[in-house]
């Protein structure tokens, strides 16, 4: 799973994205709505399972960290934590629909375990 | 001989709004007419106070514990029962035309159905349902969407974007740059989401959805069956028609509507009987929900800003009755109007000055509870005597009167029977009480209400929250104190009406499914 998720520019083939890009610590991701956002990739930690990322340069975003955590359970089993800080709050419940998609998506993929 | 269905809904419409109702100012004379020829019910009721349950229990005929729609922002299922769905199983001809708000708006990813259909230049999807069979979405082969302004993905925006686009900008926009309700105001006094909208009416969304329930309508067939929902987006704030027509209504000479409280004092005395969020609110101090400004706080609206509000609402009412004017006079010019039911509501109300309060929130009262409705049943399918129903009814009965209206029989998922066709049916038909839901979560701050309404009697309780240990609560008595101003809740000489209802409420409520649907947007 890690291997996967951990995967920046693959983010596109799990989460309800378009299209993904990646340059260097940097991300851009399309939406279907047709929204762009630049992103800070913060941290990719293959020890502990976690990449953070940060929507920048964004007129109406003033703040945000999403963070990914996939902590094993045993040798065939994980759960993915997927998680948001951001301003304005509301679209957190958006990203969070969208995160619930992804995982869903993940867990069709991978299988229930 | 065929059998037609116009529905039609405005949304956040006082009952108080329509001439056929007592409304002296907007000119309502088309609606007017309908409920001269049908039955015009005097306490109709919604499951809940925001659009997207209330639109959801009208298409499912179920309470919101049921289909699971608690708040805006909680999508009705995909595979939810849909009275439209039935239709258009029997053969029916379905199209609903405005606002839908099954699902949330704001989403920038695209999840949902209602906000990618014009982008993919559909008017449906199908999908295969169990049987095998390739359905369209919620039962309508034929979708066109709008909502309140001209931003967004629905086909009104697009066509105001590709046809109009300096006009994009004239409407006012709802949201402000935080996705907050914009507080911003305007108009002459400065009141929250109010604008002098140059946009001409034509370009207008009440318009437009009159045009473009005249269009589908033009092209059925004399013999076809059809359900057609024309749900126009009006008078729902923003409070921004065509500046064209501000001639209608000159706020300046309105009078203030009975609600409103002059004297503050005597206007906080009386919020601070109801439970605390109502004061809360109106300080500014507890803002509970998505349904109004967070930045703006109830006790600054003046006398003058509820004048031109209801200015604009009084013009927004005259513009919708117009429209709906001119579908009938196309139903009239094909033959038909005698063989179509014609049923009017909305979705919710709106306060409108009352208590010193505007838009909605977690308030059962008459402001936000009691709505407009008519049903005109084709002369040609039943021979009916206009009467007016006093009896309480729910908007949970449309999906049952549909289905009886389609000659099929009342649908296993509805939790309410058909609307009576006067009050000597209505106890027969089992419409002893109204149920009312309310649950907020938004901004941390938790409120959940249950209500009922039976007779002349209004009962709400408190579920433990941010403000409430749940022994909170509201009692009216309907036929003494209209207004609602004196909360009987804690009057221990009403304590057995006071528990007789609650134990009815509670006994009669569906259970609520659980875990509860997520909630996907604010709105």
């Amino acid at each position: 799973m890690w291997g996967f998720v951990g995967r920046p520019e693959l983010l596109h083939e799990w989460f309800p994205i378009s299209s993904t890009r990646v340059e260097g610590d940097k991300r851009w991701i399309t939406l279907p709505s047709g929204i762009t956002f630049e992103e800070q990739i913060l941290l990719v930690d293959n020890d502990l399972r976690r990449f953070q990322y940060s929507i920048i340069n964004n007129p109406l975003i003033t703040r945000h960290v999403g963070t990914v955590d996939v902590i094993a359970l045993a040798a065939d089993r994980c759960i993915v934590v997927y998680g948001t800080d951001i301003e304005p709050e509301v679209l957190g419940l958006a990203i969070g629909a969208a995160a619930g998609d992804g995982l869903r998506t993940l867990r069709e993929r991978f299988g229930e375990g | 001989m065929p059998r037609r269905i116009l529905f039609v809904t405005t949304d956040q419409q006082r009952y108080d709004g329509l001439g056929c109702n007592g409304g002296t100012i907007a000119r309502t004379p088309v609606i007017d007419s309908i409920a001269g020829e049908g039955i015009r019910y005097t306490r109709a009721i919604p499951s809940n106070v925001v659009c997207m349950p209330s639109r959801s229990t009208m298409l499912t005929g179920q309470h919101v514990a049921t289909h699971g729609v608690w708040m805006n922002g909680v999508a009705l299922p995909v595979d939810a029962p849909s009275i439209a769905m039935d239709l258009w199983r029997n053969g029916w001809r379905t199209a609903l035309i405005g606002k839908a708000h099954f699902e949330p708006f704001l989403d920038p990813f695209a999840l949902f159905t209602e906000n990618t259909l014009a982008s993919l230049g559909e008017e449906s999807v199908y999908r295969e349902s169990a049987n095998g069979r390739r359905e369209p979405h919620r039962g309508f082969e034929h979708m066109e969407l709008a909502t309140h302004n001209g931003m967004g993905p629905l086909h009104y925006a697009k066509w105001l974007r590709e046809n109009h686009p300096e006009a994009v900008g004239m409407l006012y926009p709802i949201l402000n740059a935080q996705l907050q309700v914009n507080e911003a105001g305007g108009g002459d006094t400065g009141a929250p989401q109010v604008k002098h909208n140059p946009i001409p009416r034509e370009w207008y969304h009440t318009d437009w959805v009159a045009d473009r329930a005249v269009s589908w309508l033009d092209t059925q067939n004399d013999s076809d069956d059809w359900f057609c929902w024309v749900s126009f987006p009006d008078p729902h704030h923003a409070w921004d028609p065509p500046m064209s027509e501000l001639h209608r209504v000159d706020w300046r000479q309105l009078d203030m509507p009975a609600g409103w409280v002059d004297d503050p004092v005597e206007r906080e005395r009386i919020l601070a009987t109801k439970p605390a969020h109502w004061l809360g609110w109106y300080h500014g101090t507890f803002v509970s929900n998505y349904e109004a400004p967070a930045r703006w706080v109830p006790s600054t609206l003046t006398a003058d800003q509820v004048r031109e509000v209801n200015a604009m609402v009084h013009i927004q009412n005259e513009l919708v009755d117009e429209a709906l004017g001119r579908i009938i006079g196309l139903l009239r010019r094909k033959g038909w109007y005698d063989d179509v039911d014609v049923v009017f509501t909305t979705d919710h109300g709106e306060f409108q000055g009352d208590f010193g309060l505007l838009f909605k929130g977690p308030y059962h009262v008459d402001s936000l509870m009691r709505l407009p409705l008519v049903w005109r049943p084709a002369p040609s399918r039943a021979a009916v005597t206009p009467a007016t129903v006093d009896t309480p009814v729910g908007l949970v009965s449309l999906a049952a009167t549909f289905a009886d209206i389609a000659g099929l029989p009342r649908p296993d998922y509805t939790e309410s029977a058909r609307l009576p066709l006067d009050d000597g049916e209505a106890a027969g038909l089992g419409h002893e009480r109204v149920l009312t839901e309310w649950d907020s979560v938004l901004f941390g701050k938790i409120v959940s209400l249950r209500t009922i309404t039976r007779g002349s009697w209004v009962c709400t309780a408190t579920l433990p929250g941010s403000v409430h240990d749940g022994t909170d609560g509201e009692l009216y008595d309907l036929s003494n104190d209209p207004l609602q101003h004196v909360n009987l809740w804690h009057d221990a000489s009403h304590r057995a009406m006071r528990d007789d209802l609650l134990e009815d409420m509670w006994r009669t409520l569906p259970h609520a499914a659980a875990p509860r649907r997520a909630c996907d947007a604010p709105v």
